[in-house]
């Protein structure tokens, strides 16, 4: 009876392990195959850095190029990530170096808050409040990629204070009580010993939020105002995510418009993967 | 003080107050604009008006997120559960291990529209079974499934060893042990992940957007009817290009649940923490 | 005299590198027998043989015959065998549960069902580790609030609650202060009359406070098994003289 039960729920561990792991493969591959079928009619090259997305030839032939949306999705990241580290890092350091530990129990949660506030409503904020900012400006539409930019560095800001802090916070732990015993003031060991000290783990953190940022569809879509165009701060720009997200309704299954798109998704994909994968070999060579 | 060092400590404070500020308004500024439009007619009513949703309320959308969050939990939470349970208690090959961790990590880096995208052109286009909210739930089922796993994995691996073999040493069998030691000792791990794995499945559209989730629906009676969902009411109120109170009371309704859910996780997790002594 | 354990020619091996080397020995029945001998020297994985816990560790492996009341102990289902030969660990590792619950937790498992006959085991099995007038009051309490000695004592109560013919235990008090030692000390010649006790311990002195026998392990190898008094008066090897004299501590 007890040698059935244990097998039985042995049995169906393994089970759903190994039907959950083959779900989870199969989308990849499925993902890969229907992709796949566009590089028979594009060449790769022309769909990377081509800037003509026509996928309906009203006017001339149909054209496939992402390169504008890739920028425009490395650009929107890269800002969003430079804005959250100005404020994460000094986040990390007040959580690292002045909170106490009943502070710090109160702040982590606060900031997870972040977290878990859905996108779209940060594009809703985003639409009322950073958009009509910039309208008051005299920015002509208000959308644009800095908006979006500034959106998403609220987005990615909880990762980055929790990667960034745990590291401060074993540094400052390790190496105070030495620099309190020479006479150091705190504050000059922190800018001096540990500041320094943490600059690899804050710079790999912050190529990690932005891989965080690139994945980003409802908020950068509703604020960035979607135009194929080539990315300018405070112009008009459109992520491959949103790109997907606004197309895919309309694209016939089977169509070439409907494999480029897998074609666009596979590509963020890999640069996600490029991202996490070179950051996870660095990380096992440079901090063991 | 020199001045780097003052120059440090300032951008410290400045920074966590600005932090703490823009997390403060960000609630603030849904309560205090959505409050107008709470009301029992609005949580309990259909929506209505010639805008759709201008008049009215969102009670299929709040069902339809419900059925959506409770069909993503359990077909991405239970085997969550289980994978995690396997990884670390029954995966003897390493080898295997790292296999099943390196696919969870591929799973976790795409991006949610790209799940969104399989589950349309699989099981809506291609199976047929058309937008519902089972195909909406699987692909929220796939994208919380590796932000639960990794969560117990995490549970898992902090209990010391030497409990479980104090436990095997009793003649006990594995699956008592996990069932009636391991998860009662990482239950506030447990509940919480599952409680933030929901709130996450909650808050996400891009993934039901063309799977399920549709503009107008009575709440759904099985996964196999398509649903409203707070989100997507959200945005598609949004893309109308107006911001009356609707939108405002649908925000304030997800930034409660968000504040709700993260509060009981995080309370539950810290009453059930064990340090292990 | 009867004996409850036979290992003939047992080696134990973690990666393939030796920790027990063709090692043979019999221990009897109720009875105290001690393995002594420095640290690293295989007492512990000699321990973990007798009920198969070993095979826990990824990378370890056993070779050579094991008898338990005259059977092969790979014969016995794995369980069966654990719950006869129980085992303590020199850290205590209470269950994070009551006190109630730590000791109801394999009595449950093995189908016993009645509140009644639940409550006099748990009793009975505290009383024999010396617990009970302590914590009576109070077995609600997390067990995370005992002292480590009193922890140490209820994981004993604990691995007596299965009814095990052997107590395998794993220098219990290792980790303990003084008096909780001597508290564990005064405790074990009381388990004897129901069940056999091996205890592991690298306190020479433990050992002759409290065995009938006594066996000295050095770099995994038996070097000398008698009884307590001949083990202690006559020691007939110069390593086990070495040893007690405290020259390889």
């Amino acid at each position: 009876m007890r040698n059935a039960k244990n097998l039985l729920f042995s049995s169906f561990i393994y089970a759903l392990t190994a039907l959950m792991v083959f779900v989870l493969v199969f989308v990849i591959f499925f993902i890969v195959r229907e992709a796949l079928p566009l590089f028979r009619e594009v060449p790769l090259s022309d769909f990377l850095l081509g800037q003509r997305w026509m996928p309906i030839g009203y006017v001339g032939n149909p054209a496939y190029g992402i390169g504008n949306f890739i920028l425009g999705t490395l650009l929107v990241s890269a800002v969003a990530m430079l804005f959250s580290v100005i404020v994460g890092v000094g986040t990390a350091l007040y959580l690292a170096c002045v909170a106490s530990d009943r502070q710090r129990s109160l702040l982590y949660p606060f900031i997870d808050l972040l977290a878990g506030i859905p996108s779209v409503v940060y594009g809703f904020i985003g639409l009322v409040i950073i958009v009509k900012f910039f309208l008051k400006l005299g920015h002509p539409s208000g959308v644009s990629v800095l908006a979006a930019a500034i959106l998403l560095s609220v987005m990615i800001l909880p990762f980055l204070v929790s990667s960034i802090s745990d590291t401060l916070r074993k540094l400052y732990m390790a190496h105070l009580p030495s620099s309190n015993a020479l006479g150091v003031e705190p504050w000059h060991a922190t800018a001096h010993v540990i500041l320094p000290l943490a600059g690899k783990s804050i710079l790999l953190s912050s190529i990690l939020a932005i891989s965080r940022a690139m994945g980003e569809t409802m908020a950068v879509m509703m604020v960035m105002g979607n135009a194929n165009l080539f990315p300018t701060l405070l112009g008009k720009g459109e992520t491959i995510a949103s790109l997907i997200a606004l197309e895919m309704g309309t694209a016939e299954v089977g169509s070439t418009h409907y494999h480029a798109l897998f074609a666009a998704g596979l590509i963020l994909m890999l640069l996600l993967l490029i991202i996490n994968t070179a950051i996870n070999a660095i990380q096992k060579k440079v901090l063991g | 003080m020199r001045f780097s060092a003052k120059f440090v400590k300032s951008w410290a404070y400045i920074s966590m107050a600005v932090t703490v500020l823009v997390i403060v308004f960000l609630f603030a500024y849904v309560f205090f604009m959505g409050s107008g439009a709470i009301s029992l007619a609005f949580i309990t009513e259909m929506p209505r008006g010639a805008v759709l949703g201008s008049e009215g309320g969102i009670w299929p959308a709040i069902a339809g997120s419900l059925w959506f969050t409770g069909t993503a939990l359990i077909l991405g939470g239970i085997p969550a559960l289980a994978t995690a349970v396997c990884l670390v208690f029954y995966c003897k090959d390493k080898r295997i291990y790292n296999f099943i961790r390196s696919v969870i990590q591929s799973i976790a880096g795409i991006p949610s529209i790209a799940l969104g995208l399989f589950s349309y052109s699989l099981l809506v286009r291609t199976m047929g079974i058309g937008r519902c909210v089972l195909a909406g739930g699987i692909a929220l089922a796939i994208m919380i499934f590796p932000f639960i796993e990794v969560r117990i994995e995490k549970a898992l691996n902090e209990i010391p060893r030497a409990l479980i073999l104090s436990s095997y040493a009793l003649g006990i069998s594995h699956s008592y042990t996990v069932t009636k030691l391991v998860l009662r000792a990482i239950r506030g791990e447990l509940v919480s992940g599952l409680i933030l794995g929901a709130c996450f499945a909650m808050g996400a559209t891009a993934p039901i957007i063309f799977t399920g989730g549709v503009a107008y629906a009575a709440p759904p009676d099985s996964v196999m009817q398509p649903a409203m969902a707070l989100p997507l009411h959200l945005y598609l109120l949004l893309a109308q290009g107006t911001t009356m109170p609707q939108v405002y009371g649908t925000a304030f309704v997800l930034m409660i649940i968000v504040l709700v859910s993260n509060t009981v996780a995080t309370v539950y997790a810290r009453r059930e923490k064990h340090t292990w002594k | 005299m009867e004996m409850i354990l036979s290992l003939r020619g047992v080696t134990a091996s973690y990666d393939s590198i030796a920790a027990v080397k063709n090692l043979s020995l019999d221990i009897p029945r109720n009875r105290i027998t001690a393995i002594i001998g420095p640290s690293g020297c295989g007492k512990s994985t000699l321990l973990q043989c007798m009920n198969r816990m070993l095979e826990e560790e990824p990378g370890a492996t056993v070779s050579g015959e094991i008898l338990l009341a005259g059977k092969e102990i790979q014969r016995i289902p794995k369980e069966d065998l654990r719950r006869r030969v129980g085992l303590v660990f020199q850290t205590p590792a209470p269950f994070p549960f009551s006190i109630y619950k730590n000791m109801t937790y394999a009595p449950k498992y093995y189908g016993l069902k009645d509140g009644e006959s639940m409550r006099l085991l748990v009793e009975e099995k505290l009383k024999m580790a010396g617990l009970y007038d302590e914590v009576k009051d109070d077995l609600g309490k997390s067990a995370y609030k005992l002292s480590g000695g009193q922890q140490q004592r209820l994981c004993i109560a604990r691995a007596l609650t299965v009814n095990p013919d052997v107590l395998l235990l794993d220098e219990p008090c290792s980790a303990l202060d003084v008096k909780s030692t001597s508290i564990i000390e005064d405790l074990l010649p009381e388990l004897k009359r129901n069940c056999t006790i091996v205890l592991v311990t690298h306190n020479i002195a433990q050992a002759k406070r409290l065995a009938d026998r006594v066996a000295f392990l050095y770099n995994g190898e038996l070097i000398e098994y008698n009884d307590k008094s001949a083990f202690f008066d006559t020691p007939q090897e110069t390593l086990t003289r070495d040893f007690l004299g405290g020259a390889r501590g």
